[in-house]
């Protein structure tokens, strides 16, 4: 977009696309690698890979605490950095269990109220899929973590900054209308996206 | 070098436009927890009694006109019962062996329900033709993206009346980024 056909609102569109660009250039690269590591479906911590740590942690449980509320005395005692709510279940052996999630991968307490014990296991993912689950932070995530609240904000930024280079990019490509390829490029994507929907859907 | 990597960003752009926009909506669905609508029906028909799965799933996907693929499936004396997955779809299927009686529960999902799916769907194991070449666009996308964020770096570079203002941006981006990614990894 140069030359004497370049007007002042294609200017500040230009303006936008850049800008956004290099305000959202980490996750754009995260996103990008997120896919690749989806599609080649690189080890998670349920399918090898994942380091794990068991610890065994004395703990007696209060006598009148419901799950949820020992779920809560178990996650002031045990380290959980970066994590969401806890998910509590009960195991085939009726024993508690409490799962920390987090992008670093899981940290699973396992009480055992009759021997007083927690069983601590630490699944920690590989980087790889530490870049796929910060891609999918999102703001609904339930967590007073100052860390994972802030990347879920920069990742909703992402996502509309995004939306905008692609609108802006659009405007921007459309404005080049010597520039056949870039026309062709748009009405294939156009095509094969569209084929694909409706078959899949 | 300038005119081809500002051709190629200009081109890559223009061609994954559609499919970004599609993970772009999806991601905004389910940042913002927006609802899914769905349609549940029913319907009831006979087929050949003692079908296996696999058979029964092919029969009720042709008489049907359903693409996707089939789920699990749970094998009880009286019920043979399975689903038959597409982006849009969810066909639970509920086959007597005996008398050949089939209870079909369909449930369908607006276009926010499809787009979600399709976000969610990679990986090349899945059996249909259709689903592996949706991997495959995911993996062409993903390395479009990054092809992108490389040679927008260098075009923004080029321009020097916006090299101050860039700069500043992109540092921001890079501290804040790296700080946040440093604090959730160690």
């Amino acid at each position: 977009m140069t030359g004497s056909g370049t007007t002042k609102l294609d200017r500040f569109v230009r303006k936008v696309h850049i800008y956004a660009g290099l305000l959202n250039f980490t996750s754009v690269m995260i996103c990008g690698m997120a896919g690749l590591v989806v599609t080649f479906e690189a080890p998670d911590i349920f399918h090898g890979a994942a380091e794990k740590q068991v610890e065994i942690r004395d703990f007696t449980a209060p006598d009148i605490a419901s799950d949820q509320d020992l779920a809560q005395a178990i996650g002031s005692v045990v380290e959980h950095a970066n994590s969401i709510a806890p998910v509590v279940k009960r195991d085939a052996q009726h024993q508690l269990v409490v799962d920390f999630y987090s992008v670093n991968g899981l940290k699973r307490v396992t009480v055992s109220e009759s021997e007083h014990q927690l069983r601590i296991e630490t699944l920690r993912n590989s980087g790889w899929r530490f870049i796929d689950n910060l891609h999918a932070t999102t703001i609904h995530e339930k967590t007073e973590d100052w860390a994972i609240r802030g990347w879920a904000w920069y990742m909703e930024l992402s996502i509309w900054c995004l939306i905008a280079m692609t609108l802006t990019g659009i405007w921007m490509g459309l404005r080049r209308r010597s520039f056949r390829l870039g026309l062709v490029s748009l009405a294939f994507g156009l095509a094969g996206a569209s084929a694909l929907f409706w078959y899949l859907r | 070098m300038y005119r081809t990597l500002r051709n190629t960003h200009l081109v890559l752009g223009l061609l994954s436009v559609p499919f970004l926009l599609i993970y772009l909506v999806s991601a905004v669905q389910m940042a913002h927890q927006l609802k899914i609508d769905r349609e549940i029906s029913a319907d009831e028909f006979t087929m050949s009694p003692g079908l296996q799965p696999r058979p029964l799933a092919l029969a009720v996907m042709e008489r049907n006109g359903y693409n996707g693929e089939l789920g699990v499936v749970k094998i009880e004396p009286e019920v043979t019962t399975l689903n038959i997955i597409s982006a849009g779809a969810r066909h639970q299927v509920f086959y007597n062996p005996k008398t050949g009686k089939v209870h079909l529960r369909s449930t369908t999902v607006g276009i926010l329900g499809v787009l979600n799916r399709l976000h969610h769907s990679h990986g090349f194991g899945n059996e249909s033709a259709a689903s592996r070449i949706w991997s495959g666009v995911l993996a062409c996308l993903s390395v479009i993206l990054l092809l992108l964020g490389a040679t927008g770096i260098y075009l923004w570079f080029r321009l020097h009346d916006e090299r101050v203002a860039g700069a500043r941006l992109l540092l921001f981006n890079l501290i804040v980024a790296g700080t946040l990614i440093a604090a959730l990894r160690w």
